[in-house]
């Protein structure tokens, strides 16, 4: 095997006011021709910095200390990029490396259409004529699949969607059939069925036309390096503590760090609780007789804004026409891709969004129509615990400041009983006494969620919305707070609404999962029913999506296009558009939308549970 | 406490926020300590001949009532910095009250209050000053109020763009759902939040301040005489620029040094404050 790619010693370093910080450490790695590399490890890792170092895009506070990276270029020479000039290393960028960065948009000037672009780069490495790169850059698109290329390659960035920037960049990178393509989290801002269809064309593209590029794909998603990689590096504070086939690697890791950030998956734990504690059944605590949270027929939609004489009529249809049921002590998960209105949803109950239609029943309330002023003695009731743990905080006030005020304000205790309280749930959170008088810069991101679920707690709620707590964290840390977020549901006995597009939190988390598209609700069951017999075609196909440790190979449910948009839905059944296999009268949009009950708690949108 | 040191060190190590760092502390300390630096009273007459050019004794010579220039240029700091400081204030109080209200509410709240800083930007400052001067009367404490109140449309909108960059921040969302009510959101939550905005632009616009009250004691609109407020020093010093040009140059020197170096800092600030987040941001 021919040895494209050679990285070693590489030691990098930031300097900043406050010192030289290591990013590498010595690290040493090579990339064959033809194979796939990933590069895994949590924030803080260093896979970035590998990459931009082997690119030659480190900022101008960072420098390499030692090591060399040698490539061999596509006339068979051994270059040390390291010692190039900016202009040489110019004509290896794009040419011999070239790079599929984590935000298409930004990545995308957004004055040129995407075919100029792509040309850009064709006529900046090849010596050809205008036509013959307009051809080439056709046959790109055409390549990456985009649906109708000629049309779109007349198109601007922001008239694609994410998924269709991604393939645009996919073939960027692809354009002067470089000898390595390094992937920087390339699905990792997109939704899980577009990012199924991505990782499919990249596996297509593996074993075909481009099977001479080799591809360094960095990625925090074990899943995806199951069922991409050929090879995986995992790093861990700048250093490569574990490489080696992926096979290996997964099912006999060595280190202990890969050991636990397998086992930290929530696919791996629900198996770990399985097996441990059978008869534990987390439903017993349910009370099927109280009911907490009821909804009727809520709608929220948001005037489209269009001009500034403009009237406007269109809406955008977050939520449409949504009923469901919360007993006491549940967990009911909302599931969908972004766009779907679950975090709509879930502010419109607790009314931090004004619902356009509909009841909401709180405790047998109904506080649809309640004011703000007439809702601030509900609030203490219900709490949201934010999916952003750095900008749901404070950055002014320390954390015992940011605990004590809500007490204050609601009268609930005396300053000095209140302190003796907040010293109390913040070691029910897992934090020292002591963090009480830092402030939330100098915490890392899972202790900062901590403090936001110890905010969420100091009201003594009832009810909590949690709106993806645990999107933002590392896999490792996202398995304590989940643990946290467990152990302190039965304590405070709480009742929740666990609002996720992480199928396996959601799995792992709650009792009851309400699965969104386009505002609606298309499937509502218990958690065992739902992962083991879905019965809408949405939920298949988004199960499916999800790229697993476990179950390699797996047939895959694609489903084509985007997401349509929420304001103008598809008539009938919204999922129609996309169905993999839709019915006559679906295809119509004949069917309206509305669930039915199919079993026992178990309930699905007409449409599917007809067709199926 | 550490980023503190930070900021000092950008300061001291840029040659410009250094000098006028020093510039201004000479300065402050010469206003609180002015009986013990002055030489001479700085309102008696004939403390030396009339209009005597700078010498060992009169350092910055002598006015046409014979008083000393230097000692009336330190007394006259006192006034020039209290007043540039005291119009500040109370321009950017009553600024951000109503940029952070404004923004906060939203809504026809938002654009009726944007439609008239739009309306008191048509106005020059220097001229809506002049108008309220006019209306209430001459006198130095009239001038600072009336230079303040000229720039609360300049303070409101700024803050108000802040403050609705701030508003939409989650943690303000955490604080609607804690049931907090909105006065103190507003400035419990979201003025400490633009607190070093507020403190830039309010240095940045201090030297403004100093100039525009100068210039109205310069007219006669402000200070009063025998006060040694350095504008009215200026504008009595015009009569015999030709043959005691020293009644006129000091006094404008100083102005011209002290609204400088509040400048210097004012941009210095800015940046400073900046490029800690771009440190943060660099953290790897």
């Amino acid at each position: 095997m021919v040895e494209i790619l050679n990285v070693s010693n590489l030691s990098t370093a930031f300097q900043s006011d406050y010192g030289s910080k290591q990013a590498l450490k010595n690290i040493s790695f090579k990339i064959n021709e033809g194979e796939v590399l990933a590069l895994v490890g949590e924030s803080g890792s260093g896979k970035t910095v590998t990459s931009l170092s082997i690119m030659g895009l480190l900022p101008n506070n960072a420098y390499i200390q030692e090591g060399n990276i040698n490539l061999i270029d596509k006339k068979n020479n051994q270059v040390n990029i390291l010692k190039l000039t900016d202009e040489k290393h110019n004509l290896i960028r794009g040419n011999d490396i070239s790079m599929v960065f984590q935000e298409p948009m930004t990545c995308l000037n957004p004055t040129m259409t995407i075919g100029d672009q792509i040309v850009e780069v064709i006529l900046n490495h090849k010596k050809i004529s205008k036509t013959k790169a307009v051809k080439e850059m056709i046959d790109l698109l055409g390549l990456v699949e985009i649906p109708d290329p000629t049309q779109r390659a007349r198109e601007y960035p922001h008239q694609l969607s994410g998924g269709m920037r991604q393939r645009v960049m996919i073939s960027i990178a692809l354009a002067c059939t470089p000898k390595l393509i390094i992937a920087d989290e390339p699905t990792s801002a997109l939704d899980v069925t577009i990012q199924a269809q991505l990782l499919q064309l990249l596996m297509k593209l593996k074993n075909s036309i481009v099977s001479k590029t080799s591809i360094l794909f960095i990625t925090h998603d074990l899943g995806i390096v199951r069922e991409l990689a050929d090879r995986v590096i995992v790093m861990y504070q700048g250093e490569i503590v574990e490489e080696g086939q992926v096979k290996e690697v997964f099912d006999n890791p060595e280190h202990s760090y890969t050991r636990n950030l397998i086992q930290s998956l929530p696919e791996f734990k629900l198996e770990e609780r399985k097996l441990t504690k059978k008869d534990d059944n987390k439903q017993t605590k349910v009370d099927d007789n109280e009911i907490i949270l009821k909804i009727e027929n809520l709608f929220k939609e948001f005037p489209v804004e269009k001009g500034f004489f403009k009237e406007s009529n269109e809406t955008v249809k977050a939520v449409q026409n949504i009923s469901l049921n919360v007993k006491k002590n549940e967990v009911l998960g909302l599931v969908g891709e972004s766009g779907s209105g679950k975090s709509t949803l879930g502010k419109s109950i607790i009314k931090l969004l004004q619902p356009s239609r509909g009841q909401i029943y709180f405790n047998n309330e109904n506080i649809s129509e309640y004011s703000n002023k007439q809702m601030i003695k509900i609030r203490q009731q219900m709490q949201m615990i934010f999916q952003d743990p750095f900008a749901s905080l404070n950055p002014r006030k320390n954390i015992l400041d940011t605990l004590i005020e809500p007490i204050l304000v609601h009268n609930l205790m005396k300053k000095n009983e209140a302190i003796n309280y907040i010293k109390e749930i913040i070691n029910d959170v897992g934090l020292p006494i002591e963090s009480l008088r830092r402030f939330p810069h100098e915490f890392s991101g899972g202790q900062r969620q901590r403090i936001g679920i110890a905010r969420a707690l100091v009201l003594k709620p009832e009810f909590i919305v949690a709106d993806e707590p645990v999107s933002a964290l590392d896999v490792s840390i996202q398995a304590q707070v989940l643990n946290l977020l467990e152990n302190l549901k039965k304590s405070y006995n709480l009742t929740m609404i666990f609002i996720s597009h992480d199928l396996s939190v959601i799995e792992f988390f709650c009792d009851k999962v309400a699965v969104m598209y386009l505002g609606h609700i298309v499937e509502i069951a218990p958690v065992s029913k739902l992962f083991n017999s879905p019965k809408h075609s949405y939920t298949r196909a988004l199960l499916s999506a999800v790229p697993k440790v476990k179950g390699k190979g797996k047939e895959k449910i694609l489903i084509k296009g985007d997401i349509p948009s929420p304001i103008n839905p598809p008539s009938g059944c919204v999922f129609r558009t996309r169905c993999p296999n839709p019915g006559i009268d679906c295809k119509g949009g004949n069917i309206e939308m509305g669930l039915i009950e199919v079993e026992p708690g178990h309930w699905v949108d007409q449409c599917c549970a007809n067709c199926n | 406490m550490k980023n503190f040191s930070i900021i000092l060190k950008r300061f001291l190590l840029n040659k410009g926020s250094a000098f006028g760092g020093i510039f201004l502390l000479i300065i402050i300390i010469g206003a609180i300590f002015a009986p013990l630096i002055a030489p001479y009273n700085w309102n008696e007459v004939d403390t030396g001949p009339r209009l005597a050019p700078p010498s060992l004794d009169f350092l910055f010579g002598t006015d046409i009532h014979g008083r000393d220039v230097f000692s009336r240029i330190v007394y006259g700091a006192r006034y020039s910095l209290s007043v540039g400081v005291i119009s500040v204030l109370f321009g950017i109080v009553a600024g951000s009250i109503f940029g952070i209200t404004i923004a906060y509410i939203g809504g026809r709240v938002d654009i009726i209050g944007s439609r008239i800083i739009d309306v008191m930007f048509g106005f020059p400052s220097f001229l809506l000053s002049l108008l309220v001067v006019a209306i209430i009367g001459v006198g130095l404490w009239n001038v600072v109020f009336a230079v303040g109140l000229a720039s609360i449309p300049h303070f409101a909108r700024i803050i108000r763009s802040a403050a609705l960059q701030v508003k939409e921040q989650p943690y303000i969302e955490a604080c609607v759902n804690m049931g907090f009510g909105k006065i103190r959101i507003m400035f419990n939550h979201i003025l400490p939040n633009i607190f070093p905005i507020i403190i830039v632009i309010a240095t940045m616009d201090l030297g403004g301040a100093i100039i525009s009250i100068a210039s109205l004691s310069f007219l006669g609109l402000g200070a009063q005489p025998p006060e040694p407020e350095w504008g009215a020093m200026l504008s009595s010093g015009r009569e015999y620029m030709r043959y005691a040009p020293w009644t006129m140059i000091y006094p404008g020197l100083f102005l011209f040094l002290t609204v400088m170096s509040v400048n210097l800092l004012g941009d210095r600030l800015s940046i400073a404050l900046d490029a800690r987040q771009s440190v943060d941001k660099g953290k790897v």
